[in-house]
């Protein structure tokens, strides 16, 4: 973390120390409240810190699923998520968009939900 | 790593483990870059198609390999010969025949044609397989007729006189002929971007922006209009008080488009790119390729990367920096030009740029305090920077910067905020 605008950063606060993505994980961030996927490729589970990553504890969220992209964080309970992870089933050169979903927690991170997205018409 | 042969980049595991484990000979170069699919054995995840292989990266199996393995190609694309006479069980082998009867399929592999010994010292079993026919008479897809013999995960093709060194054997295409059979995927017609930030969310089809400040419980839509385009790499925003902002870009021109709301009146403003006369290692071809991240900022900043490359060109990012709500842009260029980049201010003068410069594959943050101007490497204490790690999009939260990492991504590693 920096807060001089990223010419310092603090030591690293480790959030998850176990086997993890190739990609990096997806955070999201409501004042000192971080929310962590660790493994956005797996999902399965987050990690939630309350005062600003000093500590931290996993949440298991079993309807997360993989595919993870963005993390959206509105307080310390509620959350959108963003997948992108059903682009691309069978895959077909120049398949690169991803069909997204959307799920939402109210719980916590808990428990996921699906939310429908309108269609276009 | 970019490989400029197929214009596609391998990374972290994947990269480490085609290094190690065969390099181009073996694999050839990558068709794809790394994604989330389903290979036809059923398996979900993380993947990459390269022209001799299947990557897929399963968490746990393998740590000595990287957790990578390899998709059974071979099968696969012989699934519809099962009864042709070279994938029937072999006769006896003639006398004085060097060979191994594999009976878990059951084929011989022999000395004659080298591919016995080509097997032994170049992957084995958990890099080609078992064999699954006998060497045979026959012709690839690419037209090269000769002596030929199927595994599981790939062909082994006998060419007298090639490459002694190797037995004379090279393989055949199996990646990119996986990949012309598959079926067409019919990517979902709907959301092409989709993001979330607070209680905000959005998605962004071809012609309609999506909007909800309430966590989707609500919707909003807005037409987009003429002139802007919206497609994958398409970056868009949607600010807590429901101000909508896009950017969509080509090698020459982005497009940023804003409104108050999905009401109100909105503005098209098109920003000319400049891009170095010399570019490094590689020129641009404009409009082949398309990203726009839009970085994280507090009110009044909007910073976003453009991002160009064509097929045989690495990627080349430029920054794109408002101070004035999106009225009007500065352009800056990142570190180096060469390089995948995101991005996040904390005021009009202080921010960071994250990504692998010149496209190196090693991941680093830079900061600067004049707007963008000039970079300086941030200091990053305790982050391993290596080819095994990764470093996520920068988030600004109040004064502070947030950047994940994983380091040693694929060997036990750990995953961090900075």
């Amino acid at each position: 973390m920096s807060s001089d605008g990223g010419t310092t950063f603090t030591a690293p606060e480790t959030i998850a120390e176990t086997t993890p993505d190739p990609n990096p994980p997806v955070i999201g961030v409501s004042g000192t409240t971080i929310w962590l996927v660790p493994h956005p490729d797996q999902g399965g589970t987050i990690e939630t810190s309350a005062d600003g990553g000093a500590t931290s504890q996993p949440v298991a969220a079993p309807s997360l699923k993989g595919g993870v992209i963005g993390l959206g964080l509105a307080n310390a309970s509620d959350a959108a998520v963003w997948l992108g992870q059903s682009g691309c089933q069978t895959f077909k050169t120049n398949c690169s968009a991803p069909s997204a979903v959307l799920l939402a927690t109210t719980d916590g991170g808990q428990q996921w939900q699906p939310v429908t997205v309108p269609t276009q018409n | 790593m970019y490989f400029p042969e197929t214009g596609h980049t391998a990374g972290h595991g994947f990269l480490v483990f085609w290094q190690h484990f065969g390099g181009v000979a073996v694999f050839g170069y990558p068709l794809t870059d790394e994604f989330h699919g389903c290979d036809p054995q059923g398996w979900c995840g993380t993947m990459q198609y390269f022209q001799r292989a299947l990557f897929e990266w399963h968490p746990g199996s393998d740590a000595a390999r990287y957790d990578v393995e390899l998709a059974l190609l071979g099968d696969q694309l012989t699934s519809s010969q099962q009864a042709d006479p070279q994938f029937q069980p072999p006769g006896p082998l003639p006398p004085g025949a060097s060979c191994i009867m594999f009976s878990q399929t059951p084929h011989y592999l022999c000395d004659a044609d080298g591919f016995l010994p080509y097997w032994r010292q170049f992957g084995g079993l958990l890099t080609f397989g078992y064999p699954i026919s006998e060497p045979f008479g026959g012709c690839d897809p690419q037209g090269w007729c000769g002596t030929m013999q199927w595994f599981q995960r790939s062909l082994f093709e006998y060419h007298p006189g090639s490459d002694p060194a190797r037995y004379n054997v090279e393989l055949g295409l199996v990646g990119t002929e996986a990949m012309a059979t598959q079926p067409a995927d019919a990517v979902t017609p709907g959301a092409v971007t989709v993001g979330a930030a607070g209680n905000a969310v959005w998605a962004v089809t071809a012609s309609t922006f999506l909007s909800s400040t309430d966590q989707g419980a609500q919707w909003a839509k807005t037409t987009l209009p003429t002139g802007v385009t919206t497609g994958p790499g398409t970056a868009a925003a949607v600010s807590p008080a429901g101000a909508l902002w896009l950017l969509s870009a080509n090698g020459s021109t982005a497009t940023f488009y804003q409104a108050a709301s999905s009401a109100s009146a909105r503005t098209t403003t098109n920003i000319t790119l400049t891009w170095p006369a010399t570019m490094p290692g590689s020129s641009l071809v404009p409009a082949s390729e398309r990203v726009a991240t839009f970085g994280s900022s507090p009110a009044g900043i909007v910073t976003a990367v453009v991002t160009a490359g064509g097929a045989k060109t690495a990627p080349l990012s430029l920054v794109l920096l408002s101070t004035d709500g999106g009225k009007t842009f500065q352009q800056q260029n990142p570190p180096t030009v060469a390089g995948n980049w995101t991005t996040a201010f904390t005021s009009a003068s202080d921010g960071v740029i994250v990504g692998d410069s010149n496209n190196s594959g090693i991941q680093a943050v830079y900061a600067t305090t004049d707007g963008g101007a000039t970079w300086q490497a941030a200091t990053l204490p305790g982050y391993q920077a290596s080819a095994m790690s990764a470093l996520g999009t920068p988030l600004v939260a109040g004064s502070r910067i947030y950047v994940t990492a994983n380091e040693a991504a694929n060997s036990g590693g750990r995953s961090d905020v900075l």
